[in-house]
Parts: structure tokens; sequence; C-alpha cells
């Protein structure tokens, strides 16, 4: 089998855009669960107002497509204020400065805006993940945390972000490794990841078929690997008394879970 | 302002309906394209369904892998693999970008729908089932008149996700130019730089056409699967 | 379990890869066999299929109405004529116009492309049907000469000539390495050009004049770093065929259709961009 068509600068390229599709996805994945659980906490809220934000930022940003996001932030945003800011907020200031020597990125304002898209697109459907996870949550526990003088923050962070996100681990599995394919879409908007690092390849070399079966062979195993991590986190995650879902009363279960 | 009105105003048959000449297209062939491609997919999930409680292992393995693959591949890039695969030279027939989007949406959505008919399958309660065995029908008759209009009730909701959401990954077909929603906005844009004003408008709009579409029909599809009952936690693992 | 699978998948995956590479490279020589030359199949299926760019101003571009025009496209249709078969136009952008001619999905890309050494490995070429320059476009008042814009932050179009060419001159000229953003959109490159995210612009003078056209804010920088001669893009080894390709295109030189069509575009009272024409076609007697 012949490997000609690989120079070792195609290699290269490749690996960096590998790189930063990695890097993407990993911090990305992290900011959307966080961002998800505080969104779908403010759906479940007591207050009106909370609420009804909370379920308009998730069906906007369940509703328009992903590559829909990422150009208009990209792109669009910038446009929204006059020039003169528009260079200083965007392209060239300190923190992006920042950004550019740390990551070698050209523009990184373009890949900062399809990272912030990506966020806000998969932190809508984990919110609403999160707040059917919640659902399963037997209201007895709840009230029995509550009998033994749990606090708000208590009760969030020991039984309902633990239970609601163990019961809607799987889902969420499925919708990170979703966003990680979402993660192609920057290569739209000069975010030279992995995908634009295999277009580039190909406009070098002229071989489309090749680049192209290699670049399918790696989201592939990227995929399985991915999938493989967060099985493995889900594994961790259910020895842990506090994800654990064996049945026991509720009483000692509020016990267990508020008073370690 | 109000230029930004008239050029969306002046542009939206196209961004609707396609450019003159080349309708379907723009909106209307996005809805079009998720339609057909769940359609047709919906009989290869079927094949690749059954295909998976085979008993010949090698049948098995190859309905699990195909599965595996048009999950685990970005539609983008199955999109683009399609078009440059169906060369002369390489398959020995031609194709266009919608003939290439249509094949690449067909496989994807038909590897998600293969999961839901196979949870839809495996929700039928066996009474059910037994029930008809008992009363003397036939184990194919069973399936016909018993579990697969059950399991099509389940399994609706999870459907209209799925269209729901194959309309919106239309929106990556821009990258081979099928003349849906984004190609037609961005040929609209197209290379005249007095357009860069209406950027921020078109896709304003843009982006609102397809929340309109999409929220709609999820709210539709919200109201019947009420009227289902099915378990809350079920319906979010199963949809978009 | 799964790690096996993912196993066989690549295994799988390689094969064909491989066995793709071996049945283009095979495909290559074949089509050397005068029997099955391109020209004989368009002669039989009466169709020439022409691919052609649609976001390149104003050699090839949709325009308001949605109408596919340009200098590329009138050329394309002129060449059909001359071949005395019908046209059909597929549309191509930098990245598949070399991919398309390879699988034979297209019998002749008129996309204006830069007739390479590098190219003529993968793809062959008509003789030059049209010369230009390559430089760059600037913020009016930024840079006046290309010295000035080496080793900038500047754009191109993901899989244009210009990167390495400009790369290459700025090698030559002993200049610091280019900093080049590749965009797959002209209007965001026009934008960020505008908004100082990016110094310049480079690209062929005559799509970059295309773009800019009226727009005050925006000069060229005078000159260019890498001449272009654009080629019509033709199936790999295949002499017949390019030889008939060759001989339309020069009857029409000879017959004044070129002239007309690049008078209509480039030299006359209509014309979107001024620009004369840089080099005569070679023409072959009899």
């Amino acid at each position: 089998m012949s490997l000609e068509w690989l120079s070792p600068e195609t290699i290269k390229l490749l690996l960096e855009g590998l790189y930063l599709t990695i890097w993407l996805t990993a911090v990305t994945s992290v900011l959307s669960l966080v961002l998800g659980v505080v969104v779908g906490s403010f759906r479940l809220s007591k207050n009106r107002i909370l609420r009804w934000s909370a379920a308009a930022y998730i069906e906007i940003h369940r509703n328009i497509p992903a590559l829909v996001l990422i150009i208009f932030w990209a792109f669009a945003v910038p446009q929204l204020f006059p020039a003169d800011l528009r260079r200083v907020i965007f392209f060239d200031n300190p923190l992006i400065f920042q950004i550019e020597t740390v990551t070698g990125l050209s523009v990184p304002y373009y890949t900062l805006a399809a990272g912030i898209a990506l966020t806000l697109n998969t932190s809508a459907y984990l919110a609403e993940l999160y707040r059917a996870g919640v659902g399963t949550i037997s209201q007895n526990i709840v009230d029995a945390a509550r009998t033994l003088g749990a606090s708000n923050w208590i009760l969030m962070s020991r039984i309902l972000i633990p239970r609601g996100l163990g019961a809607a681990f799987p889902a969420i599995s499925t919708r990170l490794i979703h966003h990680m394919k979402n993660t192609t879409l920057a290569a739209l908007v000069a975010t030279p990841e992995f995908f634009h690092s295999t277009q580039t390849a190909i406009s070098r070399s002229f071989r489309a078929v090749e680049y192209l079966l290699l670049a399918a062979a790696v989201y592939l195993v990227l995929s399985s690997l991915y999938a493989k991590l967060l099985r493995w986190i889900e594994d961790y995650l259910n020895r842990r008394p506090s994800f654990n879902r064996v049945q026991i009363t509720p009483l000692e279960g509020a016990q267990n879970l508020v008073l370690e | 302002m109000i230029e930004q009105i008239e050029f969306i105003y002046s542009h939206s048959p196209q961004l609707l309906f396609g450019f003159p000449g080349q309708r379907p297209g723009g909106l209307l062939l996005s809805v079009m394209l998720a339609i057909l491609a769940i359609v047709i997919g919906f009989f290869f999930a079927l094949l690749v369904g059954a295909g998976q409680q085979s008993r010949s292992g090698p049948v098995r393995w190859v309905c699990q892998r195909y599965i595996d693959i048009f999950r685990g591949l970005p539609l983008i890039l199955l999109v683009i693999i399609i078009y440059q695969l169906g060369g002369v030279r390489i398959l020995g027939f031609d194709i266009n970008p919608l003939a290439a989007a249509l094949i690449a949406l067909v496989l994807y959505s038909s590897a998600y729908q293969a999961e839901i008919v196979r949870a839809g399958l495996l929700s039928v309660p066996r009474q059910h089932v037994e029930s008809a065995r008992v009363l003397g029908s036939s184990p194919l008759r069973a399936f016909f008149t018993v579990e697969l209009p059950y399991a099509l009730r389940v399994m609706t909701p999870a459907f209209v996700g799925q269209a729901i959401s194959l309309f919106k990954d239309t929106s990556v077909l821009v990258i081979i130019g099928a003349a849906e929603l984004m190609t037609i906005t961005r040929a609209v844009l197209g290379s005249d730089i007095t357009n860069l004003q209406h950027w921020i408008t078109l896709y304003l709009f843009v982006g609102l056409l397809y929340f309109g579409i999409a929220y709609a029909v999820s709210l539709i599809a919200r109201r019947w699967e009420e009227k289902s009952r099915s378990s809350e936690l079920v319906h979010s693992l199963t949809t978009y | 379990m799964k790690k096996v699978s993912v196993l066989y998948l690549l295994i799988i995956l390689a094969f064909v890869a491989s066995a793709c590479t071996s049945v283009t490279s095979a495909a290559n020589p074949g089509a050397a066999d005068d029997s099955s030359s391109t020209y004989e199949r368009v002669l039989s299926d009466e169709t020439v299929r022409v691919g052609v760019r649609f976001d390149n101003p104003p050699l090839s571009f949709v325009d308001d109405e949605g109408d596919w025009v340009g200098f590329d496209v009138d050329l394309a249709n002129a060449l059909a004529g001359e071949l005395g078969v019908e046209i059909e136009m597929v549309k191509v952008d930098e990245l598949t116009r070399i991919s398309f001619l390879q699988e034979g999905k297209v019998d002749m890309a008129v996309a204006s492309m830069n007739h390479t050494r590098q190219r003529d490995d993968a793809i062959d070429f008509s003789v030059t049907y049209f010369w230009d320059n390559q430089s760059f476009l600037v913020r009016a008042g930024t840079y006046a000469s290309l010295d000035e814009i080496m080793g900038m932050k500047v754009a191109a179009n993901a899989g244009s000539s210009a990167i390495p060419a400009w790369k290459a001159y700025s090698a030559l000229m002993g200049g610091p390495e280019p900093e080049i953003v590749e965009f797959t959109d002209k209007l965001a490159a026009m934008q960020a050009l505008k908004d100082g995210v990016i110094e310049g612009y480079t690209e062929d003078n005559i799509t970059l004049l295309a773009l800019a056209a009226g727009d005050e804010t925006l000069e060229l920088i005078p000159g260019g770093h890498n001449p272009v001669q654009f080629g019509i893009g033709l199936p790999v080894n295949d002499s017949r065929w390019r030889d008939q390709v060759n001989y339309a295109l020069q009857e029409l030189w000879k017959n004044g259709s070129y002239q007309k069509i690049y008078t209509k575009w480039f030299l006359g009272a209509d014309a979107v961009i001024e620009l004369p024409l840089g080099g005569e076609m070679e023409v072959w007697p009899e």
C-alpha cells in the first residue's frame, strides 16, 4: 500500500489540526456541561423570569443549526459594533494576543467565536437533558433532605446535580459525541482544526479521496475513543455513593447524601 | 434599516424557494430533503435493524459496523466523501450535489433511525405478542398487526425529532453547493462587496427561518407525544 | 470488543483508500488509449461537461438574477459551440476543479486555473487563454508595494495558487515567512480586510478588482508576485482531447470570437473591470 502522498509537512499540518480539534472539543464540552447545568437549574427555578429566560435560551440555541450560530458569532457579531470598536474588541486586544501566542492561531477570534457558538448550542441540549434527569429524582428524597435541614446549595450539589447528571448520562454522552463531530463546522470560519487541515492538504496535493478517507478513519477513531472515555467516566462516577442508584429508603438516602 | 428590510424582502423568494430555474431550492429544498431522507432512511433502518437481530454473525457484524460508521462520522465529512467518490472513474456514474446530498442524508439518518427502531421494537410488551400468538396468529402476522403498530406509536416522537434534527443538518450542504437555504444565502450575498452591510440581517433572517420551522414542528410533536404519555426522560433521550 | 471492531474498520478503510489510489492512477494511463479518449465520449454524448466556478467575478459568477455569467462562462459556451456539442456546466470551486477532472466528473474545467508545474502532475492544461498577475488588496494608504506587506498577516482563498506563490516569492526576496489565513468565503475575507483583521488579501488581480469595485477604502498594490496564465483544465494524459480543445480555442482566437468576449468583459464601455489583454494566444498552423 502506497503512502507517498503523505509528506512530512502534510502530517505536521494534520497533527496540528487534530490537536486543535481535540483541544476545542475538550474545552467546549466542559463549558457546555457547566452552562447546561446552570441553564437547566434556571429552567427548574420557581422564579418565572429565570424559567422563561432559560426556556427561550434553550429553544433558540436548539432550533437554530450549529453552523448558522457559528457563522453568526464569527462574522456577524463583530459587525454589530462600529468599525473603530471592532478592531479593539475582537481582533487587536491583549486577550486576543494572549490566545494567539498560546495557540498559534492566526485569527483567534474566529476560533473563539466558533467555540462560543458550539458551547451555547450544546449547552441548550444538555440543559434539557439535565432537567429531565432531575425529573427522575424521587420527590421523597428531596423532601427528606429538606426535613434534615439541607440548604438549597447542599441540595443541589449533593443530590440534584449528581443524580440528575447520572440519570441522563447516556443521553449526555451521545450529545457530547455529536458535539465533537460539530467541531468540523468551525472549519468554515477559518479555524484550522482537523477538517480544515484535511481540506488544505487536499488542495496542496490534489488527492481528495485519500485524505478524505483518512479523515473519515480519524473521526471514527475519535468518536469511539470519546465514547469510551465517557463510559469510563460514567463507571467511575457510579462507584461513588452520590451517583449510586441503589434503592434505599428516602430518609436513608437523604441522610447519606446530605450528612456525609 | 429600510434598505436592510428591502434587501431581505427582495431576496426572500430565492431564500424560500430557490433561484428561478433551480426550484425547488432554499428553505423548501431543506424541508423536502429532510422529509425524503427520513422516509427513505426508514426503510434502510428497518433493514439494518432487522439485520442486527439476525442469527447470522457476519450479518449482525456488518449491520453494527454500518451503524457505527454513519453515526461516528460528521455529516459534513460524509457529504463531501459521497460527492467526491461519486465520480465516473471511481464508481462509474456521475453524481450532482443534490443526489450526493440525498444519499448522504439517507445513510446518515438511517443509522440513527436504526437505533430508534431497535428501541421501539424492544419496548413492545411481551404479553401483547404472546397473546397474539396464543390466539393462533403466525409470527409474521403478529409482527405486523401487534408489534409494528405499537412500536410505531412509541417511535413517532423520536422520528419527528430526527426529522427536525435532519432539517437543521441540511445547513452543512453549503459545502457542496446543493441549492438549499445556506447555499442560497451565500449566493445571495455573492461576491458583491456592497452586500457586506446586509450580512447580519440576512443571517438573522435565515436563523429565524430555521428556528421557525424547527420550533413549530417540535411544539406539535411535543403536544402529540404528551397525548401518548411517554415518559419525559425517554422523550429527551430519544429526540434531537 | 469495541477496540477490535475499530481496528477492522481502519483496516477496511485503509484498503479502500489504497484501492482508490490504484484505481485513479490506473484509469489515467488508460485514457491515453485513443478509443477511450474523452473526445470520443463527448462527441457520442453530444455534450461536454465543463467545470465552472460560480463565486469568481468577473470570470464566472452568479449575478443578481441568479444567472450564471462571466468571461469563463461565455468562453466555455463558445468552446462547446466550436466543438459542435451541447454544454453542461458543473459547479466547481477551488478545491473541486482539479479533483473533478481526476475523477471524470467533468471533461474540462474553465475555472480560472493557473497553469503550474505542480498541477501538471495531476491534470493537463490547454494553451494559455488569459494572462494576469496576483497582487494584494489592501486598505487604502496602508501598503504601497509588495516589500512592505511581506511577513504580514494576509488572507487567501483556500486552495488558491496564490498561497504557495506568495510563500515562494517571500522566500525568494529574503522576506520573513508570511502568515496566511485561508478563507472559504470571499466576502468574509473582504470583511476581515476592512476590519483590520488581516493586512492584505491576495488573489488574481482580476478577481480583486471585481470584488473591490466601487469601494474606495480598498486599493490594489501595483504589480504582482505571481504572473498567472490561465489554462483550461483537462484530464491527464488524454492528448487527443487536449488537441481538440486547443484547436477549438485557437479557432475562437482566429475568428475573433475570443476578442469579442474579452472586449465585452474587460475592454469595452460596459466592461466591469479594465484589463488590457496581457498576452497573445499561441496559434498553430495546419
